[in-house]
């Protein structure tokens, strides 16, 4: 069956789905469009997911392109180490058997604590506890998964936390002294690490919880499935895990992006082509606006592996098929897309955006580090170390400091990579390939054209011609005969 | 100086009960020709014959050849005018048979509006104005293998059998629609077996639906009753073949020749280009070699089902 006939059954179910779908319909609120450019200043702590616990993934104090490669840290192990964070200017990650910390100035290690094998390498999140720094990750697999933390002055073991019983998601979401963590079954954990005791969980659903949820002052957000597959969204409350609102936002086997929390508005991506922002005060939806382009079967047009970005009065948002998509974050107008391209891997995404100064960067499976220009949204930018056009050592999390870009390297000899700005590097401008261009499609076509239809109508005509010579000339007494048969009759 | 004179096409002779070929159903039909029953007999032309047929049919008539491929521009115009913003890799299958041609339907219209009941509305029109070209083409074609060359006619009888063509490619949408559905219920089991052999039934059963419906110029209950007679005479092996062949080559190379695949671009350059193009002549070719079978059985299949012999009495 072609790609296209199992596109087209997915579309036969997702109708039939969105007619028994309940509250599937709101109305779009006009306001102020944003693209307001934030002041710069100093990036500070990029301290979990996506930069804080709200992952808006900005910074506009972070160093702009171009960029060349400052270090390389290799991390043994199969897919590479967890996404970075940065705290006080050293980066931390998560290995497959250890937490380690890095110099930003050599890319030496500084430290490491061993840590229980995992499934995957999460990414952590820095918490403040007690007045003492600490690194909070999760460690083990299955029934043996937990939270555990290392105090990052000391760092001479690591601090068992509660047990989650469950894989559990892509990281941690720290908010205040509070951990967040969802699992595979749908439940999400919420542990105190001054008590160290889990302070309570809710069924978000059946469906994992991917992503960290994002958390502001008394809230926690997540998304999940139900036992009926209506997807919903809901507000939960930080201190008790209560549940503020719940509302449907999708039908079964709508993928949906992580969710990126910003003046109040959730934001989230899904596998119909929508962007959506929903009031975070009470779940309304404040406006969809179908932008990503499908991609190529049996990629979805989003991955659930990313969140948006939110710098500026916009949302940025990474597709599943190379495109980032600027829109503005009071209406949900387009602003630009850009399409990234090139060979098998190298339109696939894999790092949900991050804003550094006013560039777009975003991590690609044949391992290049994209930049778009936030007010133009054109390509400035891209650089890699060891690019791998098959695909086997993409560029994943990505973490942003005063002085540096830190990336996470999947696959096979993956590690952390840093890039810091090149003085005497130069930027392009780069249109989307993605914008029409008439002249060179037709002068493409006519050429195209002449060359089928010529070879074609040769072909034919010498055929034909075979054909003719073949076949026995004409017998004249038939035909005589034929005549005669005629006038008689 | 002998003036040039206006070329003029002789329309077949009338028959004996006044009945032209292609004209409305006359009320009376030649008998069918009597169907050999011998083992081994067959009253379908070998498949490269079929083939060869439809290749100088598609390629040797510069309308003929010419006119499918620049309407893969103006469709692709017109998916840029309606705001598609990339070259989609189902291209190939813009002017495909049903269900292939279906699947694009659907493809592009999930492209355009997303998953919405709109999109359930855009497959419709699309699917009408795949109709309107399947029944222009095969009315072209047709007269290309009575005459050799294309007038007015062959489009107009083809335009007359638009609602006959319309039935047809609906009926191909529902099946594609309703059999994916069914497909993904049954699961890894028995579900890939009918993935291939859902449209390839498609393809031998119903492809000379809208053929028999322009030649016969009848209505689309009576095309669909022929059709599935045609394809079960004695040598049916040979049209499934065809079905087959098409069926594979069409999907697979979309799936694994198409140049540049994975390059999102609303520019195609010259190397797609000519894949579209050449696929798009091999979906002509095919459609011209589906017409030529028609045409050799076309004698044999009688124009209503024989009735079945009543089933002994018991003593």
């Amino acid at each position: 069956m072609p790609a296209s006939a199992r596109r087209f059954a997915l579309v036969a179910a997702s109708v039939l789905a969105l007619m028994f779908a309940p509250g599937f319909a709101a109305a779009a609120d006009e306001e102020e469009p944003g693209g307001v450019v934030a002041p710069a200043g100093p990036v500070g702590d990029w301290s979990q997911f996506q930069g804080d616990a709200a992952h808006t993934a900005d910074a506009p104090g972070g160093p702009p392109p171009p960029y060349e490669p400052a270090w390389e840290f290799p991390v043994d192990g199969p897919s590479g180490p967890s996404s970075p964070v940065i705290h006080e200017g050293v980066v931390y990650a998560v290995g497959p058997e250890s937490v380690f910390a890095v110099d930003p100035a050599t890319g030496e290690q500084k430290w490491s604590v061993p840590r229980t094998p995992g499934s995957a390498n999460p990414v952590p999140a820095i918490a403040s506890v007690g007045g003492e720094d600490m690194l909070v990750f999760l460690q083990g697999s299955g029934q043996e998964t937990s939270l555990a933390m290392v105090n990052l002055h000391d760092h001479e073991r690591a601090v068992q936390l509660p047990v989650i019983e469950q894989d559990a998601s892509r990281g941690v979401t720290v908010f205040s002294d509070t951990a967040y963590v969802g699992d595979v079954r749908g439940t999400v954990h919420a542990v105190d690490l001054t008590e160290r005791e889990t302070l309570w969980t809710y069924d978000v659903g059946e469906s994992p919880v991917i992503l960290p949820p994002p958390a502001d002052v008394g809230s926690l957000y997540v998304n999940g499935a139900d036992q009926r597959g209506i997807q919903h969204l809901a507000a939960l409350d930080a201190t008790t895990g209560e549940q503020r609102w719940k509302v449907p936002i999708g039908p079964l086997g709508l993928t949906t992006s992580g969710l990126s929390l910003s003046d109040g508005t959730i934001y989230a991506a899904f596998a119909d082509g929508s962007v959506r922002a929903y009031a975070a005060e009470d779940g309304n939806l404040r406006w969809s606006s179908r932008v990503l382009r499908p991609a190529p079967s049996p990629f979805l047009p989003v991955s659930p592996f990313m969140a948006p970005a939110v710098s500026g009065g916009m949302v940025f948002i990474g597709g599943g098929s190379g495109g980032v998509y600027a829109l503005d974050a009071s209406t949900g107008e387009l602003v630009w897309d850009y399409q990234f391209s090139g060979g098998p891997a190298g339109f696939i995404l894999r790092s949900a955006p991050v804003v550094a100064s006013t560039s777009v960067l975003i991590g690609l499976q044949d391992g290049r580090l994209g930049a778009v220009d936030t007010v133009e949204g054109t390509g400035i930018f891209e650089v890699a170390v060891d690019a791998d056009p098959s695909g086997r050592r993409p560029l994943k999390g990505i973490a942003v400091s005063d002085e540096l870009i830190v990336a996470s390297r999947g696959g096979g000899g993956g590690g952390l990579v840093a890039y810091r700005p090149d003085p005497e590097g130069n930027l392009t401008a780069t249109a989307s390939p993605t914008r029409f261009r008439l002249g060179p499609t037709l002068a493409s076509y006519a050429l195209a054209l002449l060359l089928v239809a010529g070879v074609a109508f040769a072909i034919a005509w010498i055929v034909r011609a075979l054909i003719a010579r073949r076949s026995p000339p004409p017998d004249p007494m038939e035909d005589a005969g034929d005549d005669l048969a005629g006038e008689v009759g | 100086m002998a003036k040039k004179r206006k070329r003029t096409q002789r329309r077949p002779a009338r028959s004996g009960n006044g009945h032209r070929p292609g004209d409305a159903p006359a009320h009376t039909e030649p008998e069918a020709e009597a169907v050999p029953r011998h083992p081994g007999a067959t009253v379908f032309p070998p498949v490269y014959r079929s083939l060869l047929t439809g290749f100088e049919t598609a390629a040797g008539n510069p309308v003929m050849l010419l006119v499918p491929l620049v309407l893969v521009l103006v469709v692709w115009m017109a998916l840029v005018a309606a705001g598609l913003s990339f070259f989609p890799f189902e291209m190939p299958s813009v002017l495909a048979l049903t269900p292939i041609g279906s699947s694009f339907d659907g493809a592009i219209s999930t492209t355009l509006l997303g998953m919405s009941l709109w999109t359930l509305a855009a497959i419709l029109l699309f699917t009408m104005l795949r109709s309107l070209v399947v029944a222009v083409f095969i009315g072209m074609m047709d007269e290309v293998m009575d005459f050799g060359h294309v007038t007015g006619v062959g489009p107009l009888r083809g335009l007359r059998s638009f609602l006959p063509v319309l039935t047809y490619e609906y009926i191909g949408v529902l099946i594609t629609l309703f059999g994916s559905i069914f497909v993904q219920m049954l699961g890894a089991g028995a579900g890939p077996i009918l993935r291939i052999a859902l449209p390839v039934a498609v393809i031998f059963f119903l492809t000379f639906m809208p053929i028999v419906a322009v030649r016969k110029g009848i209505r689309a209950r009576d095309a669909l009753s022929r059709s599935i007679r045609g394809a079960r005479l004695p040598g049916w092996i040979r049209h499934l073949v065809l079905s087959m062949a098409y069926y594979f080559v069409a999907t697979l190379g979309q799936d694994f020749l198409t140049p540049d695949r994975y390059v999102i671009t609303a520019t195609p350059g010259f190397r797609t280009w000519v894949f579209v193009l050449g696929a798009t002549l091999f979906n002509m070719v095919f459609l011209g070699a589906f017409i030529a079978e028609w045409r050799a059985i076309e004698s044999y299949v009688p124009a209503k089902a024989p009735r079945r012999a009543p089933a002994p009495r018991r003593r």
